[in-house]
């Protein structure tokens, strides 16, 4: 709002009159008559020759608008004023305008026609198009009321402008076209004509011309303001006028992007609303739109939900997009706007006080998708429920959807979490009875929906339950025969089950499928060789020998790709030959092994590795474990470890008990001595990726980080290893935000995208807010006892499964042969948030040899003579 | 946005419809011409070119449909009103009303 201006007088300064007309002219660009005209009142006293245009200009301003109003009387009063202060010739239009309103559009007609077409003297051009709009906006049927060539020429160009309108309505472009040609360059309606040339282009989907037309229009014509509502539609807001007044006091929008729209004046958002037929509905929306802005986004919802009747929909129209806004929202809204919009619907919920069934309806799904992760199962599950009665009520029954439906909440509750604990230990399934009874009920709804199977089968698989993963795999198989996945997943159960040749049968027929996917040769030469394992192992080496030629046709020449490398084959036909065959078989198959082999320390870690997976049996141990190290120790290079490294890796995947512990300490001595030759900064950075979280690993790493920054300080790779920790990241505090920055910045510059989006998530974790401080008076300090008991449970940690334990006796046999500067560096590097005194028991365990006390014995279970199922790849 | 509406088909259409629907808009707004008006009708049509597409969109739809209310409401009525001009009467009604504004 302007400041009120303070009376003029004689006396007033040049500047403060300068000022006021400037504020004076920015009302009447504004079209604020009535506040301009009080404005001027004032000073006009002061300077009658500089301020009485814009006087009239202000009353001419108001007349017309009080007269587009309706409101002729309070116009003629207007007019009066202004004939005593304006020129005659100034106000003929005026006059011509008062006429027409307060006469019948016919018996006015004639005086439109003659003082446009026939003027006694020449109007002015705004006069001409406020005249010319009048008479276009009369939509009388027009018959010539003169017989001057230019009024006769008037009345047919009015007709063609009606007809263009009329066929634009019609959708006949080639008439609005035909038409529009009889209407003059220089006509008074000529502004007419770039008007419906803007809407046709509008409708032809033609966005740039349409907008240029639009923007062509002369300025307060009827067709420009009919313009600002398409200019809107078509993007350009800067052609609508905005609320000033709101947009300067509005905060950001909750969820509107920087720079995103400005409010818009209820004149336009009513206009737009008239094109698509929402009539009326402009104050609501603005009202819900200032709610929104100002971040009441409950408030703004009530706003919409009070005003729009038919609110909310599940209809196709701006009511229905205005509903689907709504419950959509939560999944973009900040946390404080999406918890309050939330909390809102709970409340209609609880209280059962929805406005009809779409609102509970959707309120049930939004709550549903957006808690999906964290909400307790049990609410999880009723609320998707309650969709579905809802939507079934509302819309009646659809197998298929419901089944979709059922299959997406059995894959919510089969979601895996770690449970909370300092000891990482095995993930388990949220409500894992649950998701069998949700899937199975998705699979009864739509026997074909093949996500619910494979879901479902997943879970059986997380579950252990191997007999009903293995029938349901039949149905499957019955069910889908052409679906690749499905083939894969049941040759993968058969080869579990030892199931070899119904496991190849399914593999060939998804390779008739896919003859491109890897996955399948991989699949049908571990198929081969595990039997031909069980073969040699039951005394048939010859059919063993055959079996492991069988997989000549899948084999590669890549000498990385462990599972389908021809010296690979011949390695694992050495293997067995030296358990179950012959050692003449097996010398001739390991010298065939070691032609083809990258190295010989790679041919010997792999026999190891295969033969420890061959006896899947825990301790390392193999007749190649001996040669292999004399090897290393000749063979050693950054390189050589790193594809000893793979082949570990390789070794886990097919067989997860493997745990090469003692390999891996073997290799992390190798590794250190190997550092002294060169190497390259990828396999310097494979190495962090592949080793980097491993103990034993943590000194030559060091070592390989320093040389790296010390050729190149900046690297952001081994930068953020350096400040997070290597293999302790998990023990220490992340670090501070001025540290992680500048690696951020150095790996936007070399464009590390990975290292990019690890330190961008450590930045976004340290801006959660810290854990609320103690309680006051609480005191951290332990006594004695209280060590004690910290220490046992440190070292007898509840629920610590056994394959930590030999993380934890080496951590003892550390701390039991170091120097006291190694036991302080011990406790700042791998136990920082272990308080001294407790760490100090634990160092007199270690010293006292006390080692690690096992935890107790499972009672052993009769052993089968079968080697386990369920258990993925080669053994 | 809603995909029906950008197709300009209703929800009961099947999928020769919704096809069709699709094939008519590519037609009028080629992706040389109208590269931005394109994605929006392909990513429309991915959205409920079948029914199983169908189903997925109306349970786990959640792409935003504006910044706010009445850019929800602009953004359908960009779409809505672009499929047809006024009748001649509501056209008439429209300019009158714009010649108070």
């Amino acid at each position: 709002m302007p400041s009120p201006v303070p009376t003029a007088s004689p006396s007033a300064s040049a500047p403060s009159a300068h000022f006021a007309e400037q504020r004076v002219r920015t009302l009447l660009a504004e079209e604020k008559w009535r506040q301009a005209r009080d404005e001027l009142k004032a000073l006009i006293k002061a300077d009658r020759a500089r301020f009485l245009p814009l006087l009239i200009q202000a009353n001419m301003g108001l007349a017309r608008k009080m007269l587009a109003g309706g409101q002729a009387a309070e116009a003629r009063q207007v007019l009066s004023y202004l004939a005593a202060i304006a020129p005659p010739s100034e106000l003929r239009a005026l006059e011509l305008e008062l006429a027409m309103r307060s006469a019948t559009p016919g018996q006015s007609l004639p005086q439109f026609f003659t003082a446009l077409a026939d003027p006694p003297a020449p109007l002015a051009e705004a006069e001409r198009r406020q005249l010319a709009d009048l008479l276009v906006m009369g939509f009388e049927p027009v018959a010539v009321p003169g017989t001057t060539p230019a009024q006769v020429g008037l009345a047919a160009e009015l007709r063609a402008i009606h007809a263009a309108l009329a066929a634009l309505a019609a959708q006949q472009w080639s008439v609005v076209s035909e038409q529009l040609r009889l209407v003059s360059h220089r006509s008074a309606l000529s502004h007419w004509t770039v008007f419906i040339k803007g809407v046709a282009a509008f409708h032809a989907d033609d966005t740039d011309r349409a907008g240029q037309l639009f923007q062509a229009l002369p300025p307060r014509t009827t067709p420009a303001r009919a313009a600002q509502p398409y200019l809107v539609l078509l993007g350009d807001l800067s052609a609508a006028p905005a609320s000033a007044t709101f947009i300067a006091s509005a905060p950001k929008p909750a969820s509107a992007p920087s720079g995103g729209l400005p409010l818009l004046t209820e004149a336009v958002v009513d206009q737009v609303g008239r094109l698509i037929g929402a009539v009326g509905v402009a104050g609501t929306l603005l009202r819900a739109e200032r709610h929104w802005r100002e971040g009441g986004v409950a408030e703004s919802y009530r706003a919409t939900r009070e005003g729009v009747p038919a609110f909310p929909s599940f209809e196709p129209d701006w009511v229905g997009a205005l509903t689907e806004f709504y419950f959509k929202a939560p999944h973009t809204l900040t946390e404080t706007s999406r918890a309050k919009l939330m909390s809102m619907f709970d409340g209609l919920l609880v209280g059962q006080r929805w406005k009809n069934p779409v609102e509970s309806l959707f309120s049930y799904r939004m709550f549903s998708l957006v808690d999906a992760a964290i909400a307790p199962v049990e609410i999880l599950r009723k609320d998707w429920e309650f969709f579905l009665v809802g939507r079934r009520a509302l819309r009646g029954p659809n197998p298929q959807l419901e089944s979709l439906a059922y299959g997406w909440l059995g894959e919510q509750l089969a979601r895996s979490s770690r449970p909370p604990g300092f000891f990482p230990s095995a993930p388990v399934l949220r409500d894992a009875k649950g998701a069998v009874e949700v899937l199975q009920k998705s699979i009864t709804l739509d026997p074909a929906n093949l996500d619910a199977h494979l879901r479902l089968c997943g879970v059986y698989d997380a579950l252990k339950e191997t007999s009903e993963r293995n029938r349901l795999l039949d149905t499957m198989t019955a069910r889908f025969p052409d679906e690749k996945l499905v083939l894969l997943r049941a040759a993968e159960s058969c080869l579990d089950r030892r199931a070899f040749v119904k496991g190849l049968a399914y593999l060939a027929r998804a390779r008739q499928l896919d003859q491109l996917d890897p996955r399948i040769p991989e699949l049908t030469v571990s198929a081969h060789l595990q039997q031909a394992r069980q073969q040699f192992q039951q005394g048939h080496a010859p059919k063993g020998r055959e079996s492991v030629a069988e997989v000549a046709p899948w084999l590669t020449d890549r000498t990385e790709d462990f599972s389908r490398a021809r010296w690979t084959s011949a390695v694992w036909l050495g293997v067995f030959e030296r358990r179950w065959g012959d050692p003449t078989h097996a010398a001739a198959a390991e010298a065939l092994a070691r032609a083809g082999a990258p190295s010989r320390s790679t041919q010997l870690f792999f026999a190891h590795v295969a033969h420890r997976l061959s006896e899947k049996r825990g301790p390392c141990e193999s007749p190649y474990l001996a040669e292999f190290k004399t090897a290393l120790r000749a063979d050693r290079s950054v390189g050589e470890i790193l594809r000893l490294l793979r082949i570990g890796a390789y070794g886990c995947a097919q067989w997860e008990d493997l745990r090469p512990i003692a390999e891996n300490r073997l290799l992390a001595e190798a590794l250190g001595a190997s550092l002294e030759r060169p190497f390259t900064r990828a396999d310097a950075v494979e190495l962090l990726t592949r080793a980097g979280e491993d103990f034993g690993f943590e000194r030559p790493l060091q070592r390989l980080v320093k040389k790296v920054l010390h050729a190149d300080p900046l690297d952001p790779v081994f930068r953020l290893w350096e400040v997070t920790g290597g293999p302790q990241a998990r023990f220490h505090l992340p670090p501070e935000r001025h540290v992680l920055q500048p690696i951020l910045d150095e790996a936007i510059r070399r464009r590390d995208e990975v290292t990019t989006r690890r330190v961008r998530a450590m930045l976004r974790d340290l801006d959660h807010p810290p854990l609320p401080p103690p309680p006051d008076g609480y005191d951290p300090v332990f006594d004695g006892s209280e060590a004690a008991e910290a220490a046992e449970e440190f070292l007898h940690p509840p629920g610590l499964p056994p394959e930590l334990a030999p993380e934890y006796e080496e951590l003892l046999e550390a701390l039991r042969t170091a120097s006291p500067a190694d036991v302080r560096a011990i406790h700042e590097t791998r136990l920082p948030e272990v308080p001294p005194e407790v760490f100090d028991v634990i160092v007199g365990i270690a010293k006292g040899g006390l080692g690690l006390p096992r935890p107790p014995a499972a009672p052993r279970k009769p052993v089968r003579p079968a080697p386990p199922t369920n258990q993925r790849g080669l053994f | 946005m809603n995909p029906y509406l950008i197709l300009g088909v209703t929800r009961e259409a099947d999928d020769a419809l919704i096809r069709r629907a699709y094939l008519a808009a590519v037609r009028a707004a080629t992706p040389e011409g109208h590269p931005v008006r394109f994605q929006e009708i392909s990513a429309a049509y991915e959205k409920i070119k079948d029914e199983r597409s169908r189903h997925r969109h109306e349970l786990f739809d959640c792409e935003a449909a504006g910044d706010s209310p009445v850019d929800a409401f602009l953004r359908h009525a960009r779409t809505q009103a672009r499929r047809a001009p006024l009748g001649f009467d509501a056209m008439k009604e429209f300019l009158r009303a714009s010649s108070k504004s």
